[in-house]
Order: structure tokens, then sequence, then C-alpha cells
């Protein structure tokens, strides 16, 4: 079975790197024959972004995608168990996958990045980790060793022609730091640019 | 010359590819639109931009005249940008105008130099 494929995708906003992302998983779930899970990563803190993951669970329907929210920890998708999925301190839907069956063979695409590294360094009650890069690195290299295929979003920001504050600095600095880390050892990275496709690696 | 996003991993990749030590690389500074073309790499170019627009120079002119006034050795020197032209145009008016005048600086620099890569997540891509 030709398993075992690992994709960066980053670019700019509005490229078509999220659709791009859809074609892809999907093709490789039908020829491998294995299941196709989303990743999602939001965290919802208001009504404008309820709505826009409605709007993106919408977009997927049809798709034959199994949902499955985590928006900090990948690794855990498969270590929590089924009593955890209960925990009552995230007060979050764990969408529709049963959990005990995250079937680590299928394929994993993870949209985004950008939020989870947004949602380990600034937390919802107003903290902040700005040390967080070696936390998410080895979380995310540990998912990656659990899971056979994925496809990983991404966001460039790293071309503004502005001076930011140290906050955003550091979240640019760290988000780079985590794209590289990954494209050492993902199988191909890709940038999306005006929905074309762009093969770094 | 080699330019990409910020922290992209251009310095480094630069370093390992050439060879080169960090001794051998001329930080600009964004206070002084200066350079050493004795070293090897200039790197931070939008620095050197940055001094040049606070004191209301044209960078483009500036570095223009660096070279050929150094002909002999700045055929060997690899230039390092941060590209600053993908974002919002910025509210501030000196940054408007810096990333104008970086744009311009960029492309005289670019048809000047036999190489140019992006690189992208530590990747390069050879564009000239």
């Amino acid at each position: 079975m030709g398993c075992d494929v690992k994709i960066l995708i980053s670019g700019g906003a509005k490229n078509g790197k999220s659709m791009y992302a859809q074609k892809i998983a999907k093709a490789m779930s039908v020829e491998y024959d294995v299941p196709l899970y989303y990743v999602a990563t939001m965290e919802p803190v208001d009504e404008e972004d309820k709505n826009r993951i409605q709007r993106h669970v919408h977009e997927r329907a049809g798709w034959g995608f199994i949902t499955i929210e985590e928006p900090r920890k990948l690794a855990e998708i498969f270590e929590r168990g089924i009593s955890s999925a209960e925990d009552a301190n995230s007060k979050i839907d764990r969408g529709t996958a049963r959990l005990e069956n995250v079937d680590e063979r299928g394929v994993f695409l993870v949209d985004s990045l950008t939020a989870l590294l947004g949602n380990n360094m600034f937390h919802k009650n107003g903290n902040m980790n700005l040390d967080c890069f070696d936390d998410v690195c080895d979380d995310i290299y540990r998912f990656s060793m659990k899971a056979s295929n994925i496809v990983l979003v991404s966001d460039a920001i790293g071309c503004d022609g502005t001076k930011f504050d140290d906050f955003t600095e550091a979240y640019r600095r760290t988000l780079a730091r985590l794209e590289r880390e990954i494209a050492s050892y993902y199988d191909r990275v890709t940038e999306v640019s005006v929905g074309q496709i762009i093969e770094f690696k | 010359m080699i330019f990409g996003g910020a922290y992209q991993g251009k310095l480094e990749y630069a370093l390992k590819k050439y060879n080169i030590s960090e001794d051998d690389v001329f930080y600009c500074s964004s206070e002084m639109p200066e350079m050493d073309l004795s070293k090897r790499i200039i790197y931070g170019l939008e620095n050197f931009s940055w001094a040049c627009e606070n004191k209301g120079d044209s960078p483009e002119k500036i570095l223009m005249d660096i070279i050929s006034s150094n002909e002999d050795i700045a055929s060997d020197i690899i230039f390092i940008s941060e590209d600053i032209s993908c974002g919002l145009v910025p509210m501030d008016k000196t940054e408007r105008s810096w990333r104008e005048n970086h744009g311009r600086m960029m492309i005289a620099l670019a048809n000047k130099c036999t190489s140019v890569e992006r690189i992208f997540c530590g990747i390069p891509m050879k564009i000239k």
C-alpha cells in the first residue's frame, strides 16, 4: 500500500491552500483505501468563529471526512482514551469520530498549524506561553510518527512590510521555525499561490 | 541574492551552502545606511533600506552607487533580504514608503545578480 506520505502546505491567505489540501487528502484516502480524517484546530471564541466553523463544515460536507476536534495537542488524538473524550475540562465537541476507532493508517488533514500554534501560545483566559516552540514541535513530531498520512496546512505570514509588537513577532518567528522543522522531515513541501501548486520538496 | 519571508532560514542556508563563516557576514544596521563589501554576505537589506528611508534617501540609488564603486569585489557577494512585499499596505506612511523603495531596490539588485534564490520553509527555489 502506498502509504506514509506527509505533506506540508503553506502560502498566503485565500490562495486555495485548504481546497487543495482537501483534494489531495481525499485522493490519498481513496488511493490507499484508508479513513479520511479532518483535524479541526479552531477554538471558537465568539459568534464569528462559530459561523466560520459552520461554513467550513458545510464546505466539507459530502467529502467523507470524519471530523476530530483538537485545538492544541495533536498527539493526544491517539493517546486519549474513551473516558478522556468526556473530559469535563475541555468543553469542545469531539466531533463525529469515535475516538477509540481513530485509525493510525488514515489520512489526516490538519488545518491549520497557524491556529494550533495560536491556541498553544495565546490562551483563552488571556495567559500566554511565548516559549511553546519545543512543546508544539515535539507534539507535532509524535503525531507525525504515528499518523501514516498527513496533509498539514500552514500560512506564510513572514512577508509583511510592517514592524510588529514583540508578541506578534514571537508568534511569527515560532510559526516559521515550526514550518522549517516540519519541512525538514516531511516528504513534500508545497506552496499554493493563486491556486497554483509550487513544489519546493 | 537570497530573499524570503521572515525567519525562513535564509542566512543559515547561505552559510551552509557557500561554506561561509559567521565572521564573514555584515549585518545591515537600521540606523546607518552603509555596508562593508569586504564581507562575503551582506545580510538584512531590509534594515539598510529602512535606514535610507529614515534619512530620506533612495536605497536603490545608494546601493547601486556602493556596488558600482566596488565593482571588482561586488560580484562575489551574497545579498540577503527579507521579503516585505506581501502583506497588507502598511498604515504607517514611513513603512509604506519603505516597502515601495525597498521593492525598487530589490528589482535593481536582482537585475545585477547572477543568481536569485527564494527561501521557503528553509528550502531554496532558484528564481534566476
